[in-house]
């Protein structure tokens, strides 16, 4: 008789039968396949008649769920693309369109066990409250600490990538949330290393630079419907506007910035060290292991961005802006943590980062929906996903030329109330590399 | 371990190598200027250590190697907040009440807000500025550091080292000697899968993982580097791994490491704790079971590996009483064709007991044929003990049979006055049983078999003596009796005073209270 077992994040195939995605292991005498291939490995032994014992999947039993949520036809026309797709799939839609009421929905009809992965811990706590409240049960974690398995679970990409061996026969649906993350090499393994035969990815960014998210279609399934902020602006998203305010470097680190980057430029020039493509620079960073004096320069350049993106002169920028918009809810966004706690101190506002403790952040943001809190300061850890209704202001005083990590800061302001009007306002030095940054944004 | 981006490796063709720190006096010094550094600072901000630490590498050192021993360092510091009030508690109420008077503009606005939250917190203005981010890791205070000296500090950065390149092998081959048990336990603990042969009178084991099998891949480096410190705790040991240095380039480069070679550079400070034992919920419930049960037999999980032709063989569970030892094999799930391996692998142990449980779910026609080779007993759910302490009994009853003939034509010399069964059996190399049967019948000259002990009989005359003196003194209690018959040597006093024709008169539960008379007294 075939016998399959689930064996840490793979398949066993017993008995005397090769499938098209089984290997024969000789460590354990047994085939071995993907967990991807589960669905295809079952469709396989039944088209060909085989009587086989499965004793792969092990969900936790679940409940009849009924959830009280309706969908706005675009919402709709989503989900039946994903059905009509075999359960599978990828839906491209920006921030705030309501991603999350689509995969609630999914887990309604579909009643079975369902792990939902997120990559930050903010979402994490989103998503709890929300299966919490739609389906009325205890919601399953991991991460942050948590370990906690339910018929529906939470879990960050890193606790389930950590913990695939023993989670990856746990569910049969699984919700992406921000599925671009899901192609970076280890994290791909998540995909290849559960069972599950439903899969559904959300994203309002699913091309990466790096190509990778041509991974997506074998890992989660292809992308099965699209919609761009342009379409829904106005009717579900909030007006915006964009705007750069550009900001001369006080003289003293004018001084400051030019010393350090010549420094860099120097060396590069001595060298004859051309940078144009991200593996030049890693090629140069490299270097830097070896050579002391690229060290260096390497340090100097950090120096001078730092003088830029972290000028006095953007704090005053900053200063007038609140004071103009005092009536407003406000996102603060920089690049590094030394800024963010400079911003705090100042103007006596919450900062997040990675430093912060969960509970804090916790409360930081309950307070800020509440409208306890006016403004929060933040450095990368905010980009994704939380969820502010009403805050309409962004600033961004520094960052990465991404134009991912810019479309998801815009994505904070974006969700639709009455009246409001969305402005994401970029304070940029002048005469400095900032400007060549900000500029790859907007590619 | 390391931040990678700390590992200092060299390449050569298709080798790498970690660049070791040599135990030379230029590195020791720098060691022991950082392990002062630390010292130093007890009682002082993170934020200054750490500047003095950037000072160091300034002076001129591999900054790499300053802070790598300064992340091992890191490790043995306490840090704690030290501020008036507390931080975050000073944020919430500063939040609050500059929310409140609307976000300050200037600086002066900032100013006042500050003072109205001081004076709320009952903290000077220039306290609560300071307690803002005091939990941040710079502001926070070094409350203790577990110092260390410098070579054992240099030898375990040589090991992190070369664990941090292992964080990027696929696989790991080695050899070693002693220390098995706990890494084939750690290997199964971790979620490995090894593979083993012999090899110039040893054993090679290499390990991966489940998914290894399908493409190069370092999911499991951190668990391998886990295995290193365990391995070269012996005393010779040799390692290889393959290593894929970055994560989207697929070349395989060789690490080769043995200790004749690089046993001197490196050491474990930590020896890693021991973890849970039990990996399947039918090995747990049987060894409870069995040990609830007072059999007399040891019970021991994943003892030492047993060798098998080429591979070895760690049975799931030995048994032991005296000289005899059983091992107990579960076998949760199986095809014919696995069965039959491993019955192969067993006939290869030679004299090894071995009982083999199989699931009685996936039973099929082949089983009578394997079963008359080998012990098999069949499970649903819960491994049956009745069959195995049979099986054990039988086994007891047999060696029994053969010592009791053994020992009855034996002489049987003790020295002692007072010998106990057990005493005897372990002095002769028996099972107690044996001794126990034996003395039924066997007389050993001088000696009184009382119960499964022997007492010699001048013994019993010496006792008697000082108990009649002290009973021509007036009433005798029983604990004084013990007490009188312990003194000289003897134990078991109850058996004792029986022997010797005495009477205990109880009156309650109580030693004190009761009374010693002569049998023929009331």
């Amino acid at each position: 008789m075939i016998l399959l077992k689930y064996d840490g994040g793979s398949l066993l195939i017993y008995g005397e039968v090769g499938t098209p995605y089984g290997q024969w292991d000789p460590r354990v005498d047994a085939f071995r396949a993907m967990a991807i291939y589960y669905r295809e490995v079952l469709a396989y032994l039944d088209r060909n008649h085989m009587i086989y014992r499965d004793e792969v999947a092990n969900p936790p039993p679940i409940p009849t769920l009924s959830g009280h949520v309706d969908l706005r036809p675009y919402q709709k026309d989503a989900l039946d693309a994903w059905f009509d797709a075999g359960k599978r799939g990828v839906i491209v839609l920006p921030t705030a369109a309501g991603k999350t009421f689509i995969a609630l929905k999914a887990i309604e009809r579909l009643n079975v066990s369902t792990l939902v992965l997120v990559p930050t811990l903010d979402l994490l706590d989103q998503w709890r409250q929300h299966l919490t409240n739609q389906f009325a049960m205890e919601v399953g974690v991991y991460g942050g600490g948590e370990r906690l398995l339910r018929p529906l679970t939470v879990s960050t990409y890193d606790s389930a990538y950590i913990q695939a061996e023993h989670l990856g026969n746990k569910f049969l649906l699984l919700v992406f949330d921000e599925v671009h993350h899901l192609p970076a090499s280890s994290y791909s393994q998540i995909a290849e290393m559960y069972i599950a035969p439903y899969r559904m990815g959300l994203t309002a960014t699913y091309e990466r630079d790096d190509g990778l998210h041509l991974n997506l279609p074998r890992l989660v399934g292809g992308r099965v419907y699209e919609l761009g902020v342009d379409a829904l602006v106005g009717k579900h998203l909030s007006p915006y506007s964009h705007e750069k305010f550009f900001v001369n470097l006080t003289l003293e680190e004018q001084k400051r910035y030019r010393k350090d980057y010549d420094i860099f430029t120097g060396y590069l020039k001595k060298k004859r060290i051309v940078l144009r493509s991200p593996e030049d620079f890693r090629r140069f960073i490299m270097r830097t292991g070896r050579d002391s004096e690229a060290r260096e320069a390497l340090l100097a350049r950090n120096r001078a961005l730092k003088t830029a993106l972290n000028s006095e002169a953007k704090i005053k920028a900053l200063a007038e802006f609140l004071n103009v918009y005092d009536k407003e809810k406000v996102l603060v966004f920089t690049r590094y943590n030394q800024l963010v706690y400079r911003i705090s101190r100042r103007f006596l506002i919450p900062a997040v980062t990675h430093q912060t403790s969960k509970e804090e952040r916790r409360q930081i943001l309950s307070k800020f929906k509440a409208g306890e809190y006016r403004a929060i300061v933040t450095s990368q850890v905010l980009d994704e996903g939380i969820d502010v209704p009403d805050a309409s202001i962004g600033f961004i005083l520094s960052g990465t030329g991404s134009s991912r990590e810019y479309i998801q800061r815009l994505g904070r302001i974006l969700r639709k109330r009455q009246g409001k009007q969305a402005k994401l306002i970029e304070i940029v030095a002048r005469e400095t590399v900032e400007i060549r940054i900000s500029e790859r944004r907007h590619r | 371990m390391l931040p990678s981006s700390l590992l200092i490796t060299k390449r050569w063709r298709d080798t790498i190598k970690p660049v070791y720190a040599q135990l030379d006096r230029k590195n020791l010094e720098v060691a022991k200027l950082l392990i002062q550094t630390y010292n130093d600072h007890v009682g002082r901000r993170k934020g200054e250590l750490n500047e003095a630490i950037n000072t160091m590498e300034e002076m001129g050192y591999d900054y790499r190697y300053v802070r790598g021993l300064s992340a091992l360092l890191d490790r043995r510091c306490q840090l704690e907040t030290r501020t008036g009030v507390d931080p975050v508690k000073a944020r919430r109420e500063l939040f609050k009440i500059a929310h409140r008077a609307g976000l300050p503009i200037t600086v002066h606005d900032r100013k006042v807000i500050i003072h109205q939250a001081a004076s709320q917190l009952q903290v000077t203005a220039e306290e609560l500025e300071e307690s803002i981010y005091g939990d941040l890791e710079d502001e926070l205070v070094l409350e203790e550091f577990r110092p260390v000296e410098p070579e054992p500090l240099v030898k375990q950065y040589n090991l992190s080292l070369t664990q941090t390149l292992l964080f990027c092998c696929t696989e790991l081959t080695f050899t070693t000697f002693g220390n098995w048990q706990r890494i084939f336990r750690q290997i199964k603990w971790l979620g490995l899968i090894y593979t083993v042969w012999k090899k110039d009178g040893g054993y090679q084991v290499k390990v991966d993982g489940p998914a290894s099998l399908f493409k190069l891949n370092r999911r499991y480096g951190t668990s391998l580097a886990k295995l290193l410190p365990l391995i070269i705790e012996s005393w010779e040991w040799s390692v290889k791994a393959k290593i894929l240095p970055r994560k989207d380039d697929r070349r395989l480069l060789n690490l080769e490491l043995d200790s004749r070679k690089h046993g001197g550079y490196m050491e474990s400070l930590d020896k890693p704790k021991h973890m849970k034992v039990y990996d399947s919920r039918v090995e747990q419930d049987f060894a409870s079971r069995f040990k609830a049960l007072d059999t007399g037999w040891t019970l021991t999980r994943e003892p030492e590996p047993l060798p098998v032709g080429r591979k070895v063989m760690i049975p799931d569970f030995r048994m032991c009483k005296g000289s005899l030892t059983v091992y107990l094999e579960i076998v949760g799930f199986w095809t014919p064709r696995y069965l039959e391996e491993k019955v192969k692998k067993l006939k290869l142990l030679g004299d090894v007991d071995m009982i083999v449980a199989a699931d009685r779910n996936l039973a099929c026609q082949k089983l009578d044929y394997i079963g008359k080779k080998l012990n098999v007993i069949y499970y649903q759910r819960k491994i049956p003990l009745k069959p195995i302490l049979a099986h054990l009994k039988a086994r007891q009853e047999c060696l029994v049979k053969k010592q009791t003939g053994r020992l009855h034509t034996e002489f049987l010399s003790l020295e002692k006055p007072v010998v106990e069964a057990w005493e005897l059996a372990e002095k002769l190399g028996v099972l107690e049983d044996a001794v126990k049967e034996v003395l039924k019948e066997k007389e050993v000259l001088g000696y009184t078999r009382l119960g499964d002990m022997l007492i010699k009989e001048t013994k019993l005359t010496e006792i008697r003596e000082k108990l009649e003196d002290r009973l021509d003194q007036g009433d005798l209690s029983l604990s004084e009796a013990s007490r009188i018959i312990e003194n000289a040597g003897g134990k078991r006093s109850t058996s004792i005073l029986d022997a010797l024709d005495y009477r205990i008169e109880w009156h309650g539960i109580d030693v004190q209270s009761a009374k010693i008379h002569r049998k023929n007294e009331n």
